[in-house]
């Protein structure tokens, strides 16, 4: 027994000295000298009580007093009568909330909710003196109530549970929840999930058996609260060992399902303006015969694509469609498969990546410049992907009339003389060292009929034939560090190529228009180019639409995120500092940021049969219900008006009945 | 407990327009003594009083031969009986006299002086006796108007105090035969059994005389103003009762009062016993004159 807030006992201290003053020097009856006093005491006998029934009246009238001042101290001191240390202490419901909660079976009814109605019928029979937790998890863990002996609050809290569409991690959550369960030992963990108990990942270092002290220490600090984030205080092994767990499976017996498990936009390679999708299904491991779906691709609302397929139980299907980028900024890809029970995997909406040109700056000088570069340059921009702007290095630095940045910055036979870190640049002919930039001027051209490609595979060399090509060597560029060789000759590395800090830079230690068969070739160009998207790539990834999976933690300085679906009104939602779970699907704006959120999860398609559904499984504890137990504050509340009455009822009936 | 002062018991006005008035009995026969008291039958005192026919059954030495020789009738002389009778007066003196209501002293000595004023005018012989525990003789009994003074000095001095018991006292109480005539106890009559104090006045049938009882009640005897919690105690015994009174107790206790009251004066009805409730707010003259007409133990002159 201990009191939550021993302070407010003063109370009891208090209004018990007021009224034993009170009883003490209560107030005497008026004396009163008459000559009838024969008449008053026939009266008396009548209709008054003896002497000795007043005096118990009034010490039980005292005592009734006491009671009420002490019971009431004793509510506004919330008095907790503990339960015996072999008894339960503490029940944690941990609910998962993903995605594969929002199952429906036959009656149209969710997991979700078959779990509350399972934690309808059981949570009555947890006896009062039980503390209840209530947590839930899809990504990551979240309490909802912590240890509280107030049931409403308990079903308050379970009434504000909803599924989420996101991925679940039963790992971090379920140690969270052993490691609070703990400090409120003995306890059971109820897990309500669609997952059966032996699929339930429980660290092994957390195992009782197994527990070693060193094993025990916390995440963070053993002062830190428990937080959603895993971190959990740390616990004692022999109060490890008093938990249990007990989980209860929601699965549905048969659950047809096929979703969308990837997509992936990216823009097609030589084509500009369009893109493909590669979209991968994946069916639910029940049944023999394959599951016959049909795919759909609508383009803002409008389909533009109808496919039949068929995907066997348990495995997937992967096709590539293309999306022209001219069609609109986004794509819907739905599934329909005939008594599908799950939704939120068979819908998803990507953002189109932008078709954009590259724009390339390519910086030289004017008298020098070298024919074979400008017409293998020409040669790209005429294909749609790139746009070539000459500057004269008297032009340095560069201001776009435009105001759009170049992209790419090609500096052929001249450097700035400040490096700018900012850049994708390439480099040929580097008259001296800058920057990242460390090279060896030959003051005699050094012609190599030969190379040596080291990494052939490398993007850069994608179609260039290493093997023909013999050029003049101009520079030496030193080895080593974050830029790779790529072509080396007897004098060292003649094509490097690499990231530096977050700068991706290509050096060619020779001059095109002197290497004759490097500037006739077609692999001038293709290597070319190969650089320019090589260099382009990390912004071209950018711009493939933000196309993130739910649960993905969205880092922008905007006050408000906008989400909408195609077809429909957007709906802004308020955030609270720069950190944005995307925890619903479909296209999101939030500052100058656009995407798309889609489940794109195979644990949560991948839906398990369950035979039996809502089987208990685990080590189940009885509860005994045990009166006077836990938080006695409606207890004494209920004395307090109970004894009011019962004073009223005996002192002032004549006057209040 | 000394009584008021001469100047407050003595109401000179009152006492004047007293001299008006006489006692009178309903049962002259048993008087023997001649006194002042008037009466309708006719006697043989000189004091003439009127004629009437004569018939058959008269004493024809009453005739009036002088009428007779006047106007051949025969009448016969009526004369005036003057009767004397004795006056007993008897004054409760317990402590209920004076507490919680002083005033029912004041109004007992008063009507006690304006009786023994009437009787001594009207040249009756006046007895004046107080009892509680016991009857005592005040005054001896005297005759004669003169006598006032010695009255209101001995009232004056009269204390008041001790227990009332009305049985003992109305048991040694013995008017003799020579003392016959009117008797008026004042008293509240509150001992400590009321109904003892009901039953001690049926002695009063053994007198030979006609009895008057002056019940003297303060109002809030009968309707007391009390509510909660009190502790009563009694004025003569001390006893102390602690009672928690409501509303419906008081009427209780009124209704138990009146009662009582009721049977009383049913019970002296019963026993040709004169009963008068005199209320110590009523007007005291007014009060007086009706008391004594209502008991026919008053004449005017």
């Amino acid at each position: 027994m201990q009191f939550l807030a021993p302070n407010l006992l003063w109370w009891i201290a208090g209004l018990g000295a007021l009224a034993l003053v009170l009883y003490l020097f209560r107030r005497r009856p008026k004396q009163v000298r008459v000559s009838t006093l024969p008449f008053f005491k026939s009266l008396a006998k009548v209709y008054q009580e003896s002497a000795w029934l007043r005096r118990l009246k009034k010490l039980l009238s005292f005592l009734l007093t006491a009671i009420v001042i002490c019971a009431a101290a004793a509510a506004l001191a919330r008095l907790v009568v503990a339960p015996r240390s072999d008894e339960l202490h503490s029940v944690i419901v941990l609910i998962d909330t993903s995605a594969s909660m929002g199952a429906v079976d036959e009656e149209g009814r969710t997991r979700l909710q078959r779990a509350k109605d399972w934690l309808d019928e059981r949570l009555p029979g947890v006896p009062p003196g039980v503390a209840v937790m209530v947590m839930r998890y899809d990504r990551r863990p979240e309490i909802l109530l912590p240890h509280s002996f107030d049931r409403r609050a308990v079903r308050r809290a379970l009434a504000e549970v909803e599924v989420r569409p996101l991925e679940s991690e039963p790992r971090a959550a379920l140690e969270l929840a052993r490691r609070l369960a703990a400090l409120e030992a003995p306890a059971t963990i109820w897990h309500l999930t669609d997952r059966p108990a032996d699929a339930d990942p429980v660290p092994a270092d957390l195992a009782p058996a197994d527990l070693a002290p060193a094993d025990l220490a916390p995440v963070g600090s053993a002062s830190e609260a428990p937080v959603a984030s895993g971190a959990a205080p740390a616990a004692p092994a022999a109060e490890l060992a008093q938990v249990s767990v007990e989980t209860i499976n929601l699965g549905l017996a048969q659950p047809t399902n096929v979703g969308i498990t990837t997509l992936q936009l990216r823009p097609q390679p030589l084509e500009h303006g369009k893109a493909e999708a590669f979209i991968e299904l994946q069916a639910a491991p029940v049944g023999d015969a394959p599951l016959e779906t049909q795919l759909e691709l609508l383009r803002e609302g409008e389909l533009v694509l109808l496919q039949s397929l068929s995907v066997p139980p348990g495995g997937t299907e992967r096709l590539i469609v293309p999306v022209d980028a001219s069609q609109g900024p986004t794509v819907t890809i739905r599934l329909r498969t005939e008594g599908d029970v799950l939704a939120s995997d068979d819908v998803v909406h990507a953002r189109v990546p932008e078709a954009r040109a590259v724009r390339a700056a390519w910086v030289t000088p004017p008298k020098t410049a070298d024919p074979f570069t400008q017409l293998a340059l020409s040669a790209i921009s005429d294909m749609g992907q790139l746009e070539v702007f000459q500057v004269a290095p008297e032009k340095w630095p560069l201001t776009p009339s435009d105001g759009r940045p170049f992209d790419v910055v090609i500096f052929d036979q001249w450097l700035p003389e400040t490096w700018d870190e900012s850049l994708q640049a390439i480099v040929i002919d580097p008259p001296r060292s800058l920057g990242p930039l460390r090279s060896s001027r030959l003051e005699r051209p050094l012609p190599l009929d030969t190379l040596r490609a080291v990494d052939e595979r490398h993007p850069i060399l994608y179609g260039v034939a290493s093997g023909r090509v013999s050029l003049l060597q101009t520079v030496v560029l030193e080895a080593g560090g974050a830029l790779a060789p790529l072509w080396v000759g007897p004098a060292g590395p003649i094509l490097s190529a690499g990231e530096v800090r977050g700068q991706r830079l290509v050096l060619l230690g020779c001059s095109p228009q002197r290497s004759e068969r490097l500037g006739y070739t077609a692999s001038w160009p293709l290597m070319l180019g190969n650089a320019i998207l090589w260099l382009t790539q990390p912004s071209q990834e950018a711009r493939t639409g933000n196309n993130l999976r739910t649960g993905h933690l969205l880092e922008v300085e905007a006050p408000t995120i906008e989400w909408r679906l195609p077809g429909q009104e957007p709906e802004v939602e308020q955030r609270l500092g720069n950190l944005t779970e995307l925890a619903r699907i479909g296209l999101f704006r939030c500052g100058e940021v656009e995407g798309s959120a889609s489940l794109l999860s195979r644990a949560e398609t991948h839906l398990l049969g369950n035979p039996d559904p809502l089987t208990f499984s685990g080590e189940a504890r009885g509860e005994s219900l045990v009166a006077l137990r836990g938080d006695m504050r409606p207890f004494l509340l209920v004395l307090v008006i109970c004894v009011l009455v019962l004073e009223a009822w005996l002192f002032h009936r004549v006057g209040v009945f | 407990m000394s009584a008021e002062s001469d100047e407050e018991l003595f109401d000179a006005d009152f006492l004047q327009r007293l001299r008006t008035l006489f006692f009178k009995l309903k049962r002259r026969k048993q008087l023997k003594k001649k006194g002042l008291q008037q009466t309708h039958a006719a006697g043989f005192t000189r004091e003439f009083k009127d004629h009437r026919p004569y018939t058959s059954r008269d004493d024809f030495r009453a005739i009036d031969w002088r009428l007779y020789a006047r106007l051949e009738k025969l009448f016969i002389r009526l004369y005036e009986e003057i009767q004397e009778f004795h006056v007993h007066i008897l004054v409760d003196r317990s402590q209920s006299m004076v507490e919680p209501f002083g005033r029912k002293r004041v109004v007992a000595l008063r009507l006690t002086v304006a009786l023994a004023y009437l009787a001594l005018m009207n040249q009756h012989r006046v007895s004046i006796l107080s009892f509680g525990e016991d009857v005592r003789q005040e005054l001896r009994p005297m005759k004669g108007q003169g006598h006032i003074h010695q009255v209101l000095t001995q009232l004056a001095g009269l204390e008041f105090n001790g227990l009332t018991d009305i049985e003992g006292s109305l048991k040694r109480f013995r008017p003799g035969r020579d003392r016959r005539g009117l008797v008026f106890i004042l008293s509240d009559l509150f001992g400590q059994d009321p109904f003892a104090s009901r039953d001690a006045l049926h002695q009063a049938i053994r007198w030979p005389a006609e009895t008057h009882v002056v019940h003297i009640l303060h109002p809030e005897e009968i309707e007391p103003r009390l509510d909660g919690e009190v502790q009563l105690i009694d004025v003569e015994t001390g006893e102390a009762r602690r009672l928690s009174l409501t509303p419906q107790d008081v009427t209780r206790y009124t209704a138990a009062v009146r009662a009582f009251l009721g049977e009383l004066e049913q019970s002296c009805v019963q026993r040709r016993i004169h009963y008068t409730h005199w209320s110590t707010e009523d007007a005291f003259e007014a009060n007086f004159v009706n008391m004594l007409s209502r008991g026919s133990s008053l004449a005017q002159g």
